[in-house]
């Protein structure tokens, strides 16, 4: 997109795209820049160091990481960058919000955020590129995705929920697609079994019980981080989770059994893309 | 249903009650019912791969014949399949009778309905989880190994 293509740009907006790995997974910035392309991706690279830092930061696959020094008792919360602080209050916060099925706290009472750290960094990420001017794009973090305020394509504000299938799949069919236009929403996270095994345990269980009523859960949320914690704490729940959500303001969900039967918030319906 | 004396897992950091591996390899199994026939034969049956199957022609192997894989390990559980040929094609993937839902009626049926009509609207991003497991694919590779 070198060329100025005038007749083809939104108010002299061009659009890009940039995918990242980080923390394993992908990260997909998608959108439109009124900023130069070189300036789009200095923008763009600048975030994604942010991704990056957060993975040096709080990977336990990483021994020397400060969070798998931390989690072998090496050194302490007050000794490590901020981000840990600011992330273990997150977490402590978020467990009280969601009745204890949110918990960074492990029965073998060391810490684990990676269930918040990808959507938190995601976020952090996001806000710099708002900073920078870049207003109308998505955000696809490793299947959690967020959408700025001022997306111009309609296409922006359609998502879709993948099937829980990836294991029997080459590439996973499209479940359904929702439609967040003229809704205060504007992220969806999806928790599920299908793609990592029971990777989410039930923080009340007192060993490592894996949750296992449902196969996949998707929330749709204000906020990238609100809907990813969400995800996690209602996959653990399990069935009551249904009833939990809907008593929980701006949050909707749709569940889906490991029959494929699907259960859902009750104002998930509205949510539904109209056909094309 | 599965023998009681499973070898534990590799993966596993806790040893769950053997009947709790079933269930979760139920569950998988029972996804790939959500996705139908279709994607299943997508994967047995990819236009540019059928021939790496080793199902043989039609001539050379029993007309049916029914073998069930070994049970792979996966981080929490077992995969097991029992898988069917026919004239020398794939006809069945048994994926057990999943207990994991028992007794419980569809709460809301009226969701799948719209659920689909939603199916075919364009969309810009894609939600879902992100890692996968190869325990499947290396369950299905090991019972089409039998067949051959």
């Amino acid at each position: 997109m070198t060329d100025f293509s005038p007749a083809h740009s939104h108010h002299e907006s061009k659009p890009f795209e940039h995918i990242e790995l980080a923390m394993g997974t992908g990260f997909s910035f998608r959108g439109r820049s009124p900023l130069s392309d070189s300036d789009t991706s200095i923008v763009l690279n600048q975030a994604c160091a942010i991704l990056h830092e957060a993975d040096r930061i709080f990977s336990l696959y990483k021994p020397e990481s400060p969070l798998s020094r931390l989690a072998r008792g090496e050194t302490s919360v007050a000794e490590c960058p901020p981000a840990v602080n600011e992330i273990w209050d997150a977490c402590e916060v978020w467990e009280k919000t969601t009745d204890g099925w949110f918990s960074a706290f492990t029965s073998e009472h060391t810490f684990d955020p990676s269930g918040l750290v990808k959507t938190w960094a995601a976020n952090r990420a996001a806000e710099f590129v708002l900073e920078r001017g870049i207003t109308d794009f998505t955000l696809n973090a490793g299947g959690d995705v967020m959408i700025s305020d001022g997306v111009t394509e309609a296409i922006d504000w359609r998502m879709g929920i993948s099937k829980p299938v990836s294991i029997a799949a080459e590439d996973a069919g499209v479940l359904t697609v929702v439609d967040l236009h003229r809704t205060p929403f504007r992220a969806m996270a999806t928790s599920g079994s299908a793609e990592r095994g029971s990777h989410i345990w039930n923080p009340k269980a007192g060993g490592r019980e894996p949750a296992k009523e449902f196969v996949q859960v998707s929330v749709i949320a204000r906020d990238l981080v609100t809907a990813d914690v969400w995800a996690t704490a209602a996959f653990a729940e399990g069935e009551r989770a249904i009833e939990h959500l809907n008593r929980i303001d701006d949050l909707e969900a749709l569940f889906v059994y490991a029959d494929g039967a699907l259960a859902a918030t009750n104002g998930f319906v509205n949510l539904f893309a109209k056909s094309n | 249903m599965q023998s009681s004396n499973q070898p534990a897992s590799p993966y596993t950091e806790v040893t769950l009650p053997t009947k709790r591996k079933w269930k979760l390899g139920a569950t998988l199994f029972s996804l790939m019912s959500i996705a139908g026939g279709l994607a299943v034969n997508n994967y047995l049956n990819p236009p540019s791969a059928s021939s790496t199957l080793a199902l043989g022609s039609a001539s050379n192997i029993p007309a049916e014949k029914t073998v069930t894989s070994d049970q792979i390990p996966y981080e929490f559980g077992y995969v097991e399949l029992t898988v069917t040929s026919k004239d020398g094609k794939l006809s069945a993937i048994d994926v057990g009778t999943s207990t994991a839902t028992d007794g419980r009626e569809q709460a809301y049926p009226y969701l799948v309905e719209y659920a689909i009509a939603a199916q075919g609207t364009n969309f810009s991003n894609l939600s879902g989880a992100t890692y996968t497991t190869d325990a499947f694919k290396v369950a299905l590779e090991n019972a089409i190994s039998k067949l051959g």
